[in-house]
């Protein structure tokens, strides 16, 4: 595995552990399933427009990146590896 | 709060919101709880896409919101235009935003849920946008308002104290949600554009948009259940006059 490859697969680990905190908070009563690399985001109400934002927030302070507005569509959010691509493309332009 | 039956044995309550009638028409909030027995009984209402639909949900939670939803804004737009449930068609727009394909009627809809809440709004003839959120702590509040908030906005967020920061930053949050959902855009609008006032004692509105508009419009807050702030934004049955009560500081405030 390369260095690149290494990287991206701690981004998506980190990703999965914050929607799944997210998940928990979303539902104290329910044991939410683990969230994967393909869980879809979007589609199952998982993520919703506040989630987004909260994502976005952590990804900004967790990888040292900066989401634009631009890359606010929902390609970017489907899934955990979605957002992990997202993440190192931002890497990869120093934003 | 007044409660409907409106099918055999799901529940849901028409929310008092400080919307009067007019003669634009209907204009009302409906919440349903996501619990078994509503789900059981939504599910009877979903078309056959619904149900694949449905089962493409990997979390029983995630699927139980989306069956009691979708079956009781079903239930609830077919009463309200006199048709079976059966026969109501639904459609998206290219934003995502739901809408009624058929019957053919000027009715608009709007859907939100959050934890083990759903809310469907609905009127005549008159854009509307609803938005409900679960109250919790451990959101990025002040990083995401001074991101992505109109100055406005984060101007009025600085004054509350930080013990109720949180609370209405999610005033905030869905007031404007329910205004780029009335306007049936959804997150393709961009949050800073315009700016919403939400205070404490005085009804909220919608300040200022750079697009224009703002004026035609009206906002509400409400609590929808315990636990949970919702927010409604539906066009004003009253023509517009101009953007009106934009304070100084919003003016200002526009980037």
């Amino acid at each position: 595995m390369s260095a690149l490859e290494q990287e991206a697969a701690i981004v998506v680990a980190r990703l999965a552990e914050k929607l799944s905190q997210m998940a928990s908070l979303q539902d104290v009563s329910a044991q939410p399933d683990a969230i994967t690399p393909t869980s879809p985001l979007l589609e199952s109400g998982l993520m919703d427009s506040l989630g987004v934002f909260d994502v976005v927030a952590f990804i900004d302070s967790a990888f040292g990146v900066t989401v634009p507005q631009e890359a606010l569509v929902p390609a970017n959010f489907r899934t955990c590896n979605a957002l992990a691509g997202m993440v190192m493309s931002l890497k990869c332009q120093g934003t | 709060m007044p409660s409907r039956q409106v099918s055999a044995r799901m529940t849901v309550t028409r929310l008092s919101i400080a919307s009067a009638p007019t003669p634009a028409g209907l204009c009302a909030v409906w919440s349903v709880s996501v619990c078994p027995l509503n789900e059981m009984q939504a599910t009877a209402l979903l078309t056959a896409a619904e149900h694949v639909q449905a089962a493409k949900f990997r979390s029983a939670r995630d699927r139980a919101r989306f069956v009691t939803t979708r079956g009781a804004t079903r239930m609830i737009v077919a009463t309200h235009l006199g048709v079976r449930a059966a026969d109501v068609a639904f459609s998206h727009n290219r934003y995502g935003a739901l809408g009624v394909a058929w019957p053919r009627a000027p009715v608009q809809i709007s859907v939100a849920h959050s934890g083990a809440l759903g809310l469907i709004a609905i009127a005549d003839g008159r854009r509307i946008g609803v938005d409900v959120e679960l109250i919790r702590g451990n959101l990025p509040s002040r990083q995401i308002a001074s991101r992505w908030f109109h100055p406005f906005e984060q101007d009025r967020l600085s004054r509350y104290p930080p013990s109720q920061y949180d609370a209405y930053f999610l005033r905030h949050w869905v007031a404007k949600e329910a205004y780029t959902k009335g306007l049936g855009l959804g997150l393709h609008k961009r949050l800073s554009e315009f700016a919403v006032d939400v205070p404490p004692s005085s009804p909220a509105r919608v300040v200022c948009d750079e697009a224009g508009g703002a004026d035609a419009w009206e906002l509400h807050l409400f609590d929808a259940a315990p636990g949970y702030i919702g927010a409604v934004a539906h066009e004003s049955a009253q023509p517009a006059t101009g953007e009106r009560g934009m304070s100084r500081a919003a003016s200002k405030g526009r980037r």
